[in-house]
Formats: C-alpha cells, sequence, structure tokens
C-alpha cells in the first residue's frame, strides 16, 4: 500500500468530510488500530479546521493539500495553507502556543488550562486555541510547523500509532 | 511581538453613583487605577459593589471591591513603581481574581474556576498503575527521610552566625553531595526499571502524577522548578542554559543545594558543557583556513542561548578579530545574556567582535527565501540545542534552509540527543522537560535530500548525544550565485 496520501481540498465544509473519509481508510488500509484510527481523524480535522479558519485564501478555489504519510508505526500529518505577511501575530501567537503545549510532558497541563481559559471572563475574542491542545491531548500527536517561501503555512502532527 | 490590549476602560459602581477609571496597570491580584473626575476621587478605603471593565466592544464585571490609595507598606515589600498619575488599587473582597494576562490576553482568572477543576485531576489517580503508586509512595518516602535529616541540620545552624553556617554547608556538602548523589541515582534506576514498558500514554499520565506527588521536592531545588514552571514559555530558556554551565550548589537549605546540583551532574547536562568544545574546534579549524586566505570567518549560529561557547572559540585577540558572528535567538533575555558574554570578552581580550544578534524564531524566518540574501553566507553554521524540539518534518525543513546558507566549503553543525541518553527518565518525570530524542538512522534521513553533501555524524564523549556535521562540496550544484 502507498506510503503517502496526498489530498488537494479547497476550504469548504463538504471537502473536509471528503478528506476525512479518505484519511480514515487509508489509515485503516495500513492496518492501524481503531483507537489510532480516531486520533488520527480528528488530527485532520483539526488541522484543516485551523487552515480554513487562518489561511489566506485568496479566493475559494485556492486550495490547501494535506499529506498524510506511513512510516513504520509512525503517521506524520502534514497541510498545507497559504499565509500572507499580515498573520505575523497569528504566526507568533502558533509558535508561543506550540511550544507552550510541547513543554509539558503530559498534554492534559495544556488542555486544563484552556479549559480554564475558556470560562474566564475576557476583554478579547480570540480563539480559545482548544483545538492545537486536542490534537496534543486526545490525539496524541506532537505538534510542530514551519513557515514555507512566506507565504505558505505547514502544520504538522506526528502520531506513534498502535496496531 | 506580543499584540496588548491598548487601553482597559471601566468603572467603579456604589449604591447610586458610577465612577470612571482607566486600568494603569495589573498587578496579579489587584488593579492600579486612575480616576477621570479629578474633582471628585474616592476616599482611601471605600467600597464598590462592582467594577466594570470595557475594551472595545466587550466588557467583564467583577464583585466587590475596594479602593486604597498611597503606597503599600511591609517590612519585606517593596512596592513596584506605578506608572505615573495614578490613584491608587484596587483590591476585591469576594473574590480571587488572577490579573496577570489582562493586558496581554485580555483575560480575568478566577481561584474558583481552578477550584471546580479539582475533581477532573484527582480523577487521573484512577488510570495509575497501582506498581507505580507503590512505587511513587517509597520513594518520597525515602526523600523526605534525607530532607528531614538535612533540615534538621539547618534549623539547628539558624543558631549560628552566617559565617558558621557557611563553614558547615560547604564541610556537609564535600562529606556528604556524593552520597546523596548514590542514594538519587539508585532512585532514579528504579524509576528507569519502572517504566521502562511504557507507552507514551503511559509516561504521559505516570509522569503527571509523578511530580504532583513530589512536587515541594522539585521545587526545592532551582533547576528543577524552573524546568516545571517555564516561567518563558518554554524549557531550556537561557537562565536555564546557565545554571548548566555554571553548576553551582544553590539554594538557601542543604538539601536544595543538593537537589539544584544533582540534575546539573548528569550525563545530558555534563553532554550539554562537552558540546562547546566541540563547536570551537570546529571553529578554530575553520578559522585557520579562512585566515591563511586573508579571511575573516563567517559563522551563524541559531538558536544561540547564552552563546557561552564564544568563550572557548575565542581565546586570543586575533581569534575574536577574525570572526563575523550572527547570533539568532527567539529570545529577547537570551539574547542580553549572549551580549553580555560577547561584552565579557571583548573586554578581556581587548578587541572587538563583529557579531549582529537577531531575535527570531526559526520555524517563521526559514520562511524568507532572501535569507542569504539578508545575512549573506557563512563558513559555519551550527544549532546546538535547537534539533531536539523540532519533528522531523519541520527538522528537515529547517536543515535544509540552514544548508543553503552555507558558502561553498562551509561546514553545517547540529546537535540531538540520542534515543538512548540515560538521562530522559530523570528529564521527562522529574523536569517535565521533553525533547525529541533520534537515533543516528532518523538524523541521517534528515539529510537525506540534500544535493552533493557530505554527511557524517560524530558522538560527544558521554555518547548521549549526536552531532550530525554536513559539508558543502567547494563546488556544488546547489551554490547559488
Amino acid at each position: 500500500m502507498d506510503p503517502v496520501l496526498q489530498l488537494s481540498i479547497r476550504p469548504q465544509w463538504d471537502e473536509l468530510e471528503h478528506a476525512r473519509v479518505q484519511a480514515v481508510s487509508f489509515l485503516r488500509g495500513h492496518q492501524f488500530g481503531e483507537a489510532s484510527v480516531n486520533a488520527a481523524e480528528m488530527v485532520v480535522c483539526e488541522l484543516i479546521e485551523n487552515a480554513t479558519k487562518y489561511g489566506s485564501f485568496r479566493e475559494a478555489a485556492e486550495p490547501m493539500s494535506i499529506a498524510i504519510t506511513v512510516q513504520g508505526a509512525t503517521v506524520t500529518i502534514e497541510v498545507r495553507s497559504p499565509v500572507s505577511s499580515a498573520d505575523d501575530e497569528h504566526l507568533a501567537r502558533l509558535d508561543r502556543a506550540v511550544q507552550w503545549i510541547r513543554g509539558f510532558q503530559n498534554p492534559f497541563e495544556a488542555y486544563l488550562e484552556r479549559l480554564r481559559e475558556v470560562s474566564a471572563q475576557s476583554l478579547e475574542s480570540r480563539e480559545s486555541g482548544l483545538g492545537l491542545v486536542r490534537i496534543a491531548y486526545e490525539g496524541q500527536s506532537i505538534l510542530d510547523f514551519f513557515l514555507i517561501d512566506q507565504n505558505v503555512l505547514a502544520v504538522s502532527a506526528v502520531h506513534r500509532g498502535q496496531a | 511581538m506580543v499584540a496588548e490590549l491598548a487601553e482597559v476602560r471601566g468603572s467603579v459602581e456604589a449604591v447610586n453613583a458610577a465612577v470612571l477609571l482607566k486600568v494603569q496597570q495589573a498587578r496579579p491580584h489587584s488593579l492600579v487605577v486612575r480616576f477621570d473626575e479629578r474633582e471628585r476621587l474616592p476616599r482611601h478605603g471605600e467600597r464598590f459593589e462592582r467594577l466594570t471593565l470595557q475594551c472595545g466592544a466587550r466588557r467583564a464585571t467583577l464583585g466587590p471591591c475596594r479602593f486604597e490609595s498611597g503606597e503599600a507598606t511591609g517590612p519585606e515589600f517593596v512596592e513596584p513603581p506605578a506608572p505615573a498619575g495614578s490613584d491608587g488599587r484596587l483590591v476585591f473582597l469576594e473574590q480571587v481574581y488572577d490579573f496577570s494576562q489582562l493586558f496581554q490576553h485580555g483575560r480575568i482568572n478566577e481561584l474558583s474556576v481552578r477550584v471546580r477543576q479539582l475533581p477532573l485531576v484527582w480523577g487521573r489517580q484512577a488510570t495509575i498503575q497501582p506498581a507505580f503508586r507503590d512505587f511513587t509512595s517509597q520513594l518520597l518516602y525515602d526523600f523526605q527521610v534525607y530532607r528531614g535529616l538535612f533540615d534538621g541540620l539547618d534549623r539547628s545552624l539558624e543558631h549560628e552566625p552566617p559565617e558558621v553556617r557557611t563553614a558547615v554547608h560547604e564541610v556537609a556538602i564535600g562529606a556528604e553531595y556524593r552520597n546523596f548523589c548514590t542514594f538519587f541515582d539508585r532512585q532514579l534506576g528504579q524509576l528507569a526499571a519502572a517504566v521502562k514498558d511504557f507507552s507514551r500514554q503511559d509516561h504521559e499520565r505516570h509522569g503527571f502524577y509523578f511530580r504532583k506527588q513530589l512536587w515541594d521536592l522539585i521545587l526545592s531545588s532551582e533547576f528543577m522548578g524552573r524546568t516545571n514552571l517555564k516561567p518563558r514559555g518554554f524549557a531550556g530558556d537561557s537562565v536555564m542554559m546557565r545554571m548548566i554551565y555554571e553548576r553551582e550548589f544553590r539554594g538557601r537549605s542543604l538539601f536544595s543545594k543538593f537537589m539544584h546540583r544533582h540534575p546539573l551532574d548528569t550525563v545530558a547536562a555534563s553532554a550539554v558543557r562537552a558540546r562547546r568544545k566541540l563547536v570551537a574546534d570546529l571553529l578554530h579549524r575553520t578559522q585557520a583556513r579562512r585566515a591563511e586566505a586573508g579571511e575573516k570567518t563567517r559563522v551563524l549560529s541559531v538558536a544561540c542561548g547564552p552563546a557561552a561557547e564564544l568563550r572557548e572559540v575565542a581565546r586570543t585577540k586575533e581569534d575574536l578579530s577574525q570572526l563575523e558572528v550572527l547570533l539568532l535567538d527567539q529570545d529577547q533575555l537570551a539574547l542580553d545574556d549572549a551580549r553580555d558574554t560577547i561584552m565579557e570578552l571583548e573586554q578581556r581580550l581587548r578587541a572587538r567582535l563583529d557579531a549582529t544578534l537577531v531575535r527570531g524564531s526559526v520555524r517563521t524566518l526559514i520562511g524568507g527565501s532572501e535569507l542569504s540574501r539578508r545575512w549573506g553566507r557563512f563558513d559555519v553554521v551550527y544549532a546546538m540545542g535547537l534539533f531536539d524540539y523540532l519533528t522531523p518534518p519541520v527538522a528537515r525543513a529547517v536543515l535544509g534552509k540552514l544548508y543553503e546558507l552555507l558558502s561553498p566549503g562551509g561546514t553545517l553543525l547540529l546537535g540531538n540527543f540520542h534515543v538512548n541518553n540515560p538521562t530522559r527518565v530523570y528529564m521527562e518525570y522529574w523536569m517535565d522537560w521533553v525533547i525529541y530524542h533520534r537515533d543516528e538512522l532518523e538524523f541521517f534521513e534528515l539529510a537525506s535530500e540534500l544535493e552533493d553533501a557530505e554527511v557524517s555524524l560524530t558522538y560527544e564523549e558521554t555518547g548521549s548525544q549526536m552531532f550530525l556535521q554536513v559539508k558543502k562540496p567547494v563546488r556544488s550544484g546547489a551554490e547559488g550565485p
């Protein structure tokens, strides 16, 4: 079976659904157990939702690309989406969030903190960032990202799967 | 870089009046304010039923508070300076609020929310294996007995003058630190054995439980307290690196001195100290070659931290003046430390170092396609404590970009802890410090797509850390204009 599933989708909810279904059958095909398939499925959805929310798509038809790579027991999920230089603040926040989440041996601690933030009174209507924490905590994956040539953001999650 | 709320305004309300105000400063649990109406200032001690805060269209309502004017006093309390024009502070009477994230994130945290979360944390106990619970409780008992003994000594030393206390501490360190290490190392060996078959999820759960149990032991160590609390948002900040280099006995009590020092005497910590020499050796070799050609050596250090290796690199005035360094780090405070290192070197050697300090994050910076136009190319690029934090897709991309920044004939040197790092369990369970360990194959694989590169791998003497050396040929297909 092919070790890589490469998808290109537009930032629309029905296409997200299509990507989710393909990801699940791809991972099942690689003989991963239900727990790993469920975890990876959630990670795929969160990464795509994040890219849809924060990406700077110039038009509705501009795609994002998704690559799911299986290497031994390791599944790497990477979503690439367009960003503009106006997103510096978002990138800086993403950078802090990723390092902060990964700073805990147990991402449950980041999860607790985010839950607290959700119930706190706030003077800013900012996203909770709970999605990224779920990737680490429920998705059992290590988050990372980098910027490619100023205008493409690659966010990835590495998951150590179980049969 | 951090976007802060520009202005937080609000009003305090009593039974039949509201007073408009501006929050000038958020202290951890009180707010420094200035009232709008200068003729009708509230009295010191005046009580209000509520405070409403406003920023743009969003509001937050807080409970009863009291206005306090004038300086706070206390035997050991020095009030941080209030902004000019402030009238005093609001102290809250029925709820414990935490304002530390008010300006940065617009958030007001409440103690009661944390209290409501407790059952969720208590529930974690159910996921802990009974054998591990027993192990932790035995370990805790042994440590507390050890601590009780030393704390007893410290209590009796309170009746002695400071000179005697210092002298006795020194004697006790000389006589007992080795025994303490033997004890601690045996405990670590047992911990490693107890968790050796754990899955990643097991490690996460049991590590969390372990640290909750040992929390006050961990906090007694200045070093481990910092790796756990991560005041700058990540482990491995420049203060921790400094502690590793300085390797002192720090702390008030004898026990805290031992607890601070022990993690600095590990294999991983000595590997961190040893790698400075490796960088220095590479730079000396390159410098000798470049100096023959009458050229300076251009060096890039990525995630430079306090740049302590420069002390080993520049031993003479000539060493210093033949270097041109660019130091990159995401943390301004680390760059300040690096600036101190450079100034100290310049004073000692009476020469100037051509140094540029750049603040930036590797993950966002490498996207810049014109990096080499901005920075030029380098004879040596090194990153010692960076790849331990990058997952393969990101590490591969960063490696590719750094390779592009090499001059023909230049060398890239990257450090990464090995999967067999014997300090790993100690770091993860006690220090809450998780890094991305690699084996030889995984490290090599990161460079597999580089054109013409000559890749080799070495170990530092403890074997816990690997170094990938990537050389760019003098004539290269990947060579830029």
